[in-house]
């Protein structure tokens, strides 16, 4: 077989692959904003984003540029009777132009993103900063957590805002914040090196056992879809018998729905008597989870009309909330979840690792501070178990 | 034993022993390297296919070797108990005896505890139904014997196991992705490259007889050798605790505490201990290989040959020797920390206060972090000892294909040194999330996103190579030509680390993973086989099979995209490194497609590669008698026959000008380094 034929078919079966291959997976993430990372949902989480997409096009140009030159001068330039090769060592112009060039796009992109790390990294919200978006003081939310083989231990000021042992709530797995305010995790590992990886709020800092770390993100967004799992066919993952092992550990999460006000499909009797209901597709245009809505800006939240901006515009709606929080927490028809996010650890740290998962809930803030009042009663009972909160 | 004179005449007969095993020649040496660790290459290679299969198909059994690598005599003993169980139930409820057939068959334990179980009155005696002896088998000697409820209990227990009987535990996943790096590393890839490629090419082209030191060079082999017997042992050895197969198991990164607290995780014992002191082994044998090549380098060329005629092949293993000798010391000492903080009981890498498990560890006064700094301060230099005699290989390569001079030689070799100084002052970067000083990043940034210069620089000039050229696509150009397209790839992902806020993301994510496969298999590995091909006439004397060449590139070139392109696409979704299954987590759930699609493709790039084994055989014995120069290349091993003569160049050659001279004239399109005239100036 001629090598040209070769290289044909295998160039155009790896281009195949390349386009194939989302065909053959199982699907894109539901909540995909179209570059593979998963929603953002935190204040500088746009910045990183952005970094990433500028990055991505700079790459693709130059990827395009090369792997096109490569390609085609491997079919010009090809050996054929009568084609001779230019002889030349090498071209100076050409050298200078390909060496400075290159640095100065490298140079400007380092210097370019300085800011956006030294904002994540260094930019700890401090007493009387202000939210710019919303004119108000930044109220903060520390937490502390402590990683450990194989699960994430949290804890919270108790109500004096110190940590006083016995007042603190500790011992929990999962971390409540309350939406608008900025969240300082101070990070401690009793044993091994963990990582704190929350995708969505684009955090990750390694938690190092004999150091403290300390990280802030801002929550200020929430996404709007069905978070149950993707529906299992028959015989999808690997046989009927293990499709019972995958059901039970898919977390059946509230379900949100958002409408306009005004939309005649609204189930308003339903919602008038505060009752459950079920409905398959709210907003125009398809199902729940197919379109993303980041909800910015609440002016007000009093727990049936919210006035958010949606999408650059202030849309009045209604949220309503059915079914349970996996804690075995049961809200008012009309409160809702603002977020639930996972936590993972990200740094290799024993067998465990691929477990350690945690949520994080975005709460509206009166219902997390009911939830805080209703802890603290249990964990005066509880007694705290390790010394390392004292270290 | 062993004679200094021996070298130096050669019409002695050499029994076995000296001629094969304990040899001193240069390319002896460096053909035992080439096969030990392509040998080393299969096995790593296996790991990680059990690794996929485990990604691709969580807790199913792997096929065909599953049950003799990842079953322990405890969980088989589990399964034996499978037999009395059927025959308990098929006593108990004849009726279904049908049903229970079926679902023995399946695994299926739904049917049996839901609705075979129910089916025995609740009053029934097992020890007189059944038999004491039958039911004793169901459980330990000192443990009472079962009733009804507990059959039931017993029979949850047996099938679990039977259905996980031959898959990879997540210990030893863990294990299997930690010891794929640690073998691909330190045992394939700088081998090769370094150790055979080093070895067979340096005196050929100076144009001297053997290597500075002949006997440092065997011994270099050997201690090589000695560490992979030992790192064969940890792989082999089981777990002193659950005496299942599971090796190291801290990441080939071994960060501390998981390495240094052996209490941390099952496999951080023995098994991690044998791979620590094989990768020190390893660092010897490197910097022994290092000073050897430097001296042949700077001080055995042939006469007229100055540094600025030698070919970049060469020019990437004296930087490449360099890298080694400043940079390996480095490793020795970490490893070495690390293993006293294993066996002595010192504190280099683990603080006070640690507690695991419930049990206090009584180490105090060391530091994790440093464990990362000094781990890095090597490894950042070594993945460039991964690339930079690829790079070489691949210029050679492509000049020879395209019968044309390498384009800007002068920058081609400042590149290479730039990419090694530079590589000195970048290791932080991977260590970006790990808690160091945002300013200290920053620095590491700045300094990462340079060294994407040179290694731009050098893509640039193989575009410039082929430009004009007249490429004769033989596998050795294929694999050239693929390694910069692929090389190209892995560079580019390269700057979406490099940024430290998207950093934040991406890290210990499949992206990674994803950048650093392009780069050292599409990379480095592609260089390898193209230089195997065609080095190969000179090595034993015939050309390997051109279809079979051809076939294993268009395989692996394929199914390699296939497999660690998507990878891209999971990390930046998200999906960690090193974790048995995504299951655990919701958003990464949907991605389990892209899983099996690159599980899928690994599997066919394996078995491709046995076309390459098969080629490389077959051809040592069967091929076509090479000529002496069947490429038509410049360099000076192509002057003497094919298979190369003991002492390599008799009389020693005179060079008259650069490696590069194809295309001159049209009547012959190269010129030898050793023939003066034709129109090229003496030095460029």
């Amino acid at each position: 077989m001629k090598t040209r034929t070769i290289l044909s078919w295998g160039g155009a079966a790896a281009f195949l692959i390349f386009l194939g291959g989302p065909a053959m997976a199982q699907g894109t993430p539901q909540d995909n904003p179209g570059v593979w990372m998963p929603f953002a949902a935190s204040s500088y989480s746009d910045s990183v984003d952005f970094l990433y997409r500028v990055i991505f096009w700079v790459t693709t140009g130059m990827f395009v540029l090369t792997e096109g030159l490569l390609l085609l001068f491997c079919i010009i330039y090809r050996r054929r009777p009568g084609h001779r090769p230019t002889y030349t060592h090498g071209n100076s112009t050409a050298e200078i132009t390909w060496t400075i060039i290159p640095a100065l796009m490298l140079l400007g992109l380092a210097i370019w993103q300085i800011p956006a790390w030294n904002h994540i990294k260094k930019q700890f919200p401090a007493k009387g900063d202000v939210d710019p978006v919303t004119k108000k003081p930044v109220q903060v939310t520390t937490i502390d957590i402590l990683g450990e083989q194989f699960k994430w231990n949290v804890r919270y000021p108790g109500s004096k805002e110190q940590y006083k042992g016995e007042h603190d709530l500790t011992n929990l797995s999962n971390v409540h914040l309350p939406f608008g305010n900025t969240a300082v995790f101070n990070l401690r590992s009793k044993d091994v090196i963990h990582s704190v990886f929350i995708p969505h709020m684009r955090v990750k800092q390694d938690t190092v056992p004999g150091l403290r770390q300390r990280l802030w993100f801002k929550p200020n967004r929430f996404f709007l879809k069905d978070l149950k799992a993707p529906p299992i066919q028959e015989g999808n993952y690997y046989g009927k018998e293990n499709d019972e092992w995958v059901k039970k550990d898919r977390m059946v999460q509230p379900r949100l729905f958002v409408y306009e006000d005004d939309d005649p499909a609204a189930p308003k009797e339903a919602i008038a008597k505060g009752e459950a209901f079920e409905a398959k597709a709210f907003l125009p245009g398809g199902k729940l989870f197919d379109k993303r809505i980041a909800v910015e800006n609440y002016a007000e939240i009093n727990g049936l009309y919210t006035v958010p901006v949606i999408n650059n515009v202030p849309k009045k709606v209604k949220v309503l909330y059915q079914g349970k929080v996996s804690e075995g927490q049961e809200f008012a028809s009309c409160d809702y979840a603002l977020g639930i996010f996972e936590i993972a650890c990200a740094e290799l740290c024993g067998l465990g690792h691929y477990t350690m998962r945690a949520f994080l809930y975005v709460d509206p803030p009166a219902v997390f501070d009911a939830w805080m009042k209703s802890n603290m009663e249990e964990v005066d009972k509880a007694p705290v178990v390790w010394n390392y909160w004292r270290n | 034993m062993s004679d200094a004179h021996d070298s130096g005449h050669g019409h002695e007969e050499m029994g076995f022993f000296r001629k094969y095993l304990w040899s001193t020649n240069h390319k002896t040496i460096g053909k035992q390297f080439l096969v030990t660790s392509l040998v080393f290459l299969f096995v790593a290679g296996f790991l990680a296919l059990s690794l996929r299969w485990q990604l691709a198909f969580p807790d199913k059994p792997v096929p065909i070797v599953g049950k003799y690598v990842f079953s322990s005599g405890e969980d088989r003993a589990e399964v034996a108990k499978k037999t009395p169980l059927k025959e308990i139930l098929l006593k108990l409820v004849p009726a279904e005896s049908a049903k229970v057939e079926t679902a023995f068959e399946k695994n299926d334990t739904d049917v049996i505890v839901k609705e075979v179980l129910p089916k025995v009155p609740a009053s029934t005696n097992l020890e007189a139904t059944v038999g004491k002896d039958v039911l004793q088998q169901l459980v330990k000697k000192d443990q009472p014997l079962p009733d009804l409820p507990k059959l039931g209990g017993l029979v949850t227990q047996v099938f679990a196991k039977a259905r996980i009987l031959g898959a990879v535990k997540p210990e030893q996943f863990v294990g299997l992705t930690s010891v794929h790096g640690l073998l691909m590393i330190f045992f394939v890839i700088i081998p090769i490259l370094v150790g055979a490629f080093g070895n067979f090419l340096i005196p050929l082209h100076v144009g001297t007889h053997d290597m500075a030191f002949p006997v440092l060079n065997a011994a270099s082999y050997w201690v090589f050798w000695l560490a992979c017997v030992i790192a064969l042992t940890g792989l082999l050895i089981p777990d002193p605790v659950t005496g299942v197969f599971n090796p190291a198991a801290a990441g080939w990164t071994m960060y501390a505490p998981l390495s240094a607290v052996p209490s941390t995780g099952p496999g951080n014992s023995t098994g991690l201990t044998m791979v620590l002191s094989a990768a020190i082994l390893v660092g010897f044998s490197s910097i022994m290989g290092a000073v050897n090549y430097l001296t042949t380098i700077l001080k055995m060329r042939a006469p007229g040959l100055t540094m600025w005629r030698l070919p970049l092949t060469t020019w990437a293993q004296f930087i490449t020797a360099v890298l080694q000798l400043l940079a390996t010391p480095v490793l020795a000492g970490a490893l070495i920390m690390l293993t006293a903080d294993r066996l002595l009981g010192t504190s280099f890498f683990v603080p006070g206060n640690l507690n695991v498990g419930g049990r206090d560890v009584e180490h105090s006064g060391g530091s994790v972090i440093m464990w990362q700094h000094i781990f890095w301060f090597y490894s950042h230099p070594a993945v460039y000892i991964l690339v930079l005699p690829a790079m070489g290989i691949a210029s050679d390569l492509l000049a020879v294909g395209a019968r044309k001079p390498i384009f800007g030689y002068k920058a081609m070799v400042f590149s290479i040194a730039g990419i090694a100084g530079l590589g000195f002052i970048v290791w932080a970067h991977h260590m970006f999330q790990s808690g160091m000083k945002p300013d200290l990043g920053t620095a590491f940034m700045v300094a990462t996103m340079m060294i994407a210069l040179p290694s731009s620089i050098k893509v640039f000039n193989w575009l410039g190579t082929l430009w004009k050229g007249s490429i004769r696509f033989d596998v050795p150009t294929l694999c050239a030509i693929s390694f910069v397209s692929m090389f190209i790839i892995g560079g580019l992902s390269g700057i979406f680390m490099a940024a430290t806020p998207v950093d934040i993301f991406i890290h210990d994510t499949y992206y990674i993973v994803a950048h650093f496969h392009y780069v050292v298999f599409g990379g480095s590995l592609f260089a390898v086989f193209g230089g195997i091909f065609f080095w190969f006439p000179k090595m034993f004397g015939r050309m390997m099979n051109d279809g079979l060449g051809k076939l294993h590139w268009a395989l692996t070139f394929i199914f390699f995209n296939a497999t660690f392109f998507p990878m891209h696409i999971i990390g930046a979704g998200g999906h960690m490194r090193r974790i048995a299954s995504l299951y655990e987590y919701e958003w990464l759930k949907p991605f389990q497609g892209w899983n099996r699609m690159i599980t899928f493709s690994a599997i066919c790039l394996g078995f491709s590669q046995l076309v390459f084994v098969f080629n490389f055989f077959w051809s040592m014995y069967k091929g076509r008698k090479a000529e002496d120069n069947p490429w038509q290349s410049n360099t000076l091993e192509w002057t003497i026959p094919s298979p190369a003569p003991e002492h390599n160049y008799t009389p020693v050659p005179t060079v008259h000008h650069g490696p590069y001279e194809y295309g001159v004239t049209p009547e012959k399109d190269w010129q030898a380094q050793t023939e003066s005239g034709g129109a090229a100036p003496a030095a460029h």
